[in-house]
């Protein structure tokens, strides 16, 4: 167990170390890769994520770190963890998409998978109208072809 | 751009795949061109002929077309979940299609709620497109065989038939040889599914989960025939029929095993490899062969339902040497009214105290604890002779809601001699939900927060600071009066005012006011401090009577033996001094929804985009009503030329001269005179202003939000209306004042 106890420093876009254990590192497919291909250094910089973000998914991972190496009581840990991830996931639309990328971006797939399907759950059962409202996307279509898309698929938008 | 738009494809369609069903996915092809195309490409297809009732022409006509324009190579999912209007012909159709998308995950459910023709899904169906496929679930179908030469499923790892029905045993058997990399087997079987021996013979399975649904009456020629040597878990709940293993299965490490009868139950494998187990089964004879031992295994749970329970459960306890957990639960009704038996004495003996308990059981629970004789020794057992034991709990269980039954059965639980190192939790759920309510009040001053209890009854108990001196209890015969803990005395809370953490001064916990009153006297130690000798100084005036003693809510210094929420709600608020603008929000005869936007406006609390952008948010800052000016509050009401302009056509009407400026606007307001004779044209202006108000809101989000614009002209009309309407409807209730009102609103028209 002694390597689990190395401390790696990832560094955000801002320049801002964060020190965390191999184990948690590890969660970030990115940086597992790095760490089997024999990349030792023990700093790492995470160029393309920003503090706040990077501090959040460090967050998560070092939750789910530390609920896998509990044994046993399996259902409760699970049911918490669920509970800790409804929570994590619950910030607002710039936040979400930021960690959605980060996600991507490091290859944390628990993440990746709770952070989209908070943006299916947000989409489904609402009208274009109203996602176009959440989610700020800016309507180019003009009417007329608009009104084109409707008519050409006809079948889809019948009651 | 938008922050969605702007993500890779590939994620925006791992997005549409989470969707809950095709109909979604197709629906955001109109929120911009960015999302057009994009829907053709998703890689999971569901299609639920339920979700949003669509008609069935509709609905088989979204599939056709929805299914025909998708364009991904490869299809990772493909769920029908069909029944309630389209039917076998349009499934197969379908199927028909999807036969050369090299689908991996097929699942048809066909929902079995109506009572339309059972699905049919013919077995050449799956002829070409089953190469690639890895999971297949299919539930509630008729399999046909159409004589086709035998398909084989190359690649299926995951397969589940739930209450299906299929041409005979021998297809079943023929359709499982040629499932050559099956690793996981989930089958339900119904009534008269036409297969008498369900024949497993898998090499390669890990996990088999066989049931049998409890409609399906069976008999002694029906039951299971299972060969898969490398079976890692093996669930089977089984009400009648035989199972019979042809190969021993060394590898099985976690086996749940719940079946009725045990007839020809043989060969359950090497058991020395079982990790977790859980039995329900009727006897305790049969079941392995004596003299093996569970060398491995870890948990064991037991079902209770059985009379036999409690031989079954020591037999194995004496079988496995390095039992860590152990769980009673009764998961079904009793199976019959026999007897149960009764604790073997000789089970109390130190010799028959099993390995586990001495060395390695750490954890024991009991689920649907009924205090039953058998069940009280079974504890009393384990308390006395587990010696590692670190965490017991208990979940008690009684049919009646008698709460001092219950108490009774946790009390005898506690009076069991137990290790000290160990933890017992005792849990009720029905205890703690009625204990608050319905017990006394006097125990919720003592009882802490628990993460047992519910997280309502949590909630309550960490009010009790805040509600504790509002309750008083008014001393009569001092009966139920708690000394120390109840609002009693006028001193208050009396164990804080004598410390009672440091010294209890002899007088019991739960102590009674009248009992420290005896013949005429009261019974207390000599004051030593100040605050004793007060209390003292009160107990002297007090005079118990014979009446029962009786609780008031005491509100600041108000006396009422009602709750009343209300008064509650301001104590806990607080008082605030009135502000000099609530006349003019919160008006009489007004517009709810403009009084509560108007209120909005005094706060400066409406996203105007000053406030969004010092939320860091990335909006233009310009107004959207001129488009020359920054957006606030101040210069929407009414530096604005367009907000002005609407401004200047309702004030005219109420013979007022605007103001451009916010605060002089507010003030002008607040300032209308109040007389009776003004009071019509002062309800009148302020209706005008905050319908002006409402409807520049209004059209500043209709710019925003919808693209739609309005004239000054077009808006004022609007409110123009709805100010007639309003005034229209308290006619009946207010003539005077409604006509007044009128009359004042056409006079300048």
């Amino acid at each position: 167990m002694s390597e689990s106890n190395k401390k790696i420093s990832l560094i955000s876009s801002e320049g801002e170390a964060f020190e965390v254990s191999e184990a948690v590192a590890r969660e970030f497919e990115i940086v597992a890769h790095m760490l089997e291909d024999g990349c030792s250094g023990s700093s790492i910089p995470i160029t393309t994520v920003d503090s706040n973000i990077l501090g959040k998914v460090i967050e998560y991972c070092t939750k789910h770190v530390e609920v896998g190496n509990v044994e046993g009581n399996s259902e409760k840990a699970e049911k918490d963890l669920e509970e800790f991830d409804k929570r994590f996931i619950a910030v607002e639309m710039n936040t979400l998409f930021s960690l959605i990328l980060a996600a991507n971006y490091l290859n944390v797939k628990g993440l990746l998978n709770i952070g989209c399907q908070k943006v299916a759950d947000t989409i489904k059962d609402m009208k274009p109208e109203e996602v176009r409202s959440i989610f700020n996307i800016e309507n180019d279509y003009t009417p007329a072809e608009e009104e084109v898309v409707r008519k050409e698929n006809e079948w889809a938008f019948q009651p | 751009m938008d922050k969605i738009s702007q993500l890779p494809d590939e994620l925006l369609l791992k997005i549409l795949a989470m969707l809950p069903t095709m109909k979604d996915v197709v629906d955001t092809m109109l929120l911009s061109k960015r999302w057009q195309f994009l829907w053709m490409m998703v890689p999971r297809i569901k299609y639920n002929d339920t979700y949003k009732n669509p008609k069935y022409g509709s609905f088989s006509l979204f599939v056709d077309r929805s299914f025909f324009r998708h364009e991904a190579p490869v299809i990772e999912a493909l769920h029908f979940k069909v029944g309630s209007i389209c039917g076998s012909e349009d499934i197969q159709a379908w199927m028909r299609c999807a036969d050369k998308r090299c689908v991996r995950d097929l699942t048809i459910q066909v929902d079995t709620f109506t009572d339309k023709d059972s699905v049919l899904l013919p077995w050449s169906l799956y002829s070409g497109g089953c190469r690639m496929l890895v999971t297949l679930n299919l539930s509630n179908a008729v399999l046909v065989d159409d004589f086709t030469s035998p398909i084989s499923f190359p690649s299926l790892e995951t397969l589940s038939l739930k209450s299906m029905k299929y041409p005979s045993g021998e297809f079943v058997k023929n359709l499982l040889s040629n499932c050559n990399v099956l690793e996981d087997l989930v089958v339900e079987q119904c009534q008269a599914d036409n297969v008498n021996i369900f024949t497993v013979i898998v090499p390669s399975l890990k996990s088999l989960v066989m049931k049998t649904l409890d409609n399906r009456v069976g008999n002694d020629t029906q039951g299971f025939v299972i060969d898969a040597p490398f079976l890692e878990n093996l669930d089977i709940f089984h009400s009648s029929g035989f199972c019979i293993f042809e190969n021993v299965m060394t590898k099985i490490v976690d086996a749940n095993v719940d079946v009725n009868s045990w007839k020809l139950w043989k060969k359950l494998g090497s058991i020395a490899s079982f990790k977790r187990l859980f039995l329900c089964v009727p006897s305790s004879k049969d079941v392995y062969p004596a003299g093996s031992v569970f060398t491995s295994l870890v948990h064991f749970k037991i079902c209770t339902c059985e009379t036999e329970w409690v031989n079954l459960l020591m037999r194995v306890l004496r079988d496995s040497p390095n039992l860590r957990s152990l769980k009673l639960q009764q998961s079904h009704f009793l199976r019959s009214e026999k007897p149960r038996p009764c604790w073997n004495p000789s089970w109390n003996e130190p010799s028959s105290v099993p390995g586990c308990f001495l060395s390695s059981l750490e954890t024991f629970e009991w689920v649907h604890y009924e205090g039953a004789q058998e069940e009280k020794e079974a504890v009393a057992f384990v308390f006395r002779s587990a010696k590692c034991l670190k965490k017991a709990t208990i979940n008690i269980y009684s049919k009646t809601n008698d709460i001092d039954k219950k108490l009774e059965v946790i009390k005898e639980l506690f009076s069991t001699r137990l290790s000290p190192a160990c933890q017992l939790d005792c849990l009720s759920y029905a205890l703690n939900a009625s204990k608050l309510p319905k017990g006394s009040i006097h125990n919720y001053w003592t009882t802490k927060p628990k993460a047992s209890f519910s997280w309502l009854a949590n909630k309550i108990l960490k009010f009790k600071d805040v509600v504790y001196p509002l309750i008083k209890l008014r001393l009569e015969n001092g009966l139920s009066a708690r000394f120390w803990h109840d609002n009693w005395s006028p001193l208050g809370n009396v164990a804080t005012l004598l410390n009672a953490q440091s010294s209890r001064l002899g007088i019991p916990q739960q102590a009674t006011v009248a009992s420290l009153f005896r013949n005429g006297s009261w019974r207390l130690p000599p004051a030593r401090s100040e605050q004793q000798l007060q209390l003292q100084a009160h107990l002297t005036t007090v005079n118990l009577t014979t009446e029962p003693d009786y609780f008031e809510w005491e509100i600041e210094g108000r006396i009422s033996s009602k709750f009343s929420t209300g008064e509650v709600y301001h104590y806990l608020r607080g008082a605030h001094d009135e502000v000099n603008w609530t006349t003019a929000v919160w008006t009489s005869y007004g517009i709810p929804r403009h009084n509560f936007h108007t209120w909005l406006v005094v706060l400066d609390r409406c996203p105007t985009r000053d406030r969004l952008l010092r939320w860091g948010l990335q909006v233009p800052p310009v107004c959207l009503l001129c488009n020359s000016f920054p957006e606030t509050r101040d210069h929407l009401y009414f530096e604005c030329e367009f907000a002005y302009d609407l401004w200047l056509k309702s004030s005219r009407r109420c013979s007022l001269t605007p103001s451009r400026n916010w605060p002089d606007a507010l003030n002008q307001m607040i300032t209308l005179p109040t007389s009776r004779a003004s009071r019509a044209l002062r309800l009148l202006t302020l209706l005008a202003w905050q319908s002006t108000i409402y409807w520049i809101w209004n059209e500043r989000n209709a710019r925003l939000h919808s693209n739609s614009f309005r004239s000054a002209d077009r808006l004022f009309r609007v409110v123009d209306l709805q100010i007639r309407n309003r005034i229209q409807s308290f006619r009946e209730s207010n003539p005077r004042l409604s006509s007044s009102m009128m009359q004042t609103w056409f006079h300048l028209a």
